[in-house]
């Protein structure tokens, strides 16, 4: 799954550390959401949404689609 | 400032350190008494250096969370959720590869091989595969 996370924090101009702060996980979770390797749970999306005032559909994208 | 988040690690950790302090001079009497050879003190080695590395990972995690690692966090409680996934893939693993390695090492009992080395081996392989397992997740989520 692609999302749209890095670039929402580079624009905010938050650290990985900051955000993670933000939402209650280790730097090392957001890195690995950033990168694609690990899909966070609903209710850690639904935070990243309501973080960056927006959707989850806005942040992230199905591979397939 | 000390937090309510705080209070309830700093709880947890001490009660945790506790009990295994406890298990550590309890198992080390009894093998002393009951147990075969020198078998306590490699126990007593063993389980201080676990008990050390577990108050170390606490004390990490409490004043310097942020240069925590994975298994620092998974075995202090402090775990979030991808922490957990990882915990949860290795102990998955190490639950795949332990039925068929009890069988072989039961097997191997029922042919006359000596006990002790066999259920030595068997203890390590199973901690190998566990870190092993832990190590891959870690890399890949």
């Amino acid at each position: 799954m692609r999302n749209e996370i890095r670039r929402l924090r580079e624009e905010n101009g938050l650290s990985q550390a900051a955000l993670a702060d933000a939402l209650g996980v280790s730097r090392q979770t957001v890195n690995s959401i950033e990168t694609g390797r690990y899909d966070p749970s609903l209710p850690l999306a639904f935070a990243i949404a309501r973080h960056f005032g927006t959707t989850i559909e806005e942040i992230f994208h199905d591979d397939d689609h | 400032m000390t937090t309510t988040t705080d209070r309830r690690h700093l709880v947890g950790a001490s009660l945790g350190l506790a009990v295994g302090l406890v298990a550590l001079v309890t198992g080390a009497l009894v093998l002393r008494e009951h147990g075969p050879g020198n078998m306590w003190a490699g126990y007593l080695a063993g389980a201080s250096l676990a008990l050390l590395a577990a108050g170390v990972a606490f004390w990490r995690t409490w004043r310097r969370p942020a240069q925590a690692t994975t298994a620092e966090r998974a075995f202090t409680a402090s775990a979030d959720e991808r922490d957990r996934a990882i915990l949860h893939r290795a102990a998955a693993t190490l639950g795949g590869v332990a039925l068929p390695l009890t069988g072989a090492a039961a097997v191997l009992l029922a042919l006359g091989v000596e006990p002790a080395p066999v259920i030595g081996t068997l203890l390590w392989t199973e901690l190998v595969v566990f870190v092993a397992a832990f190590a891959v997740a870690n890399r890949k989520l």
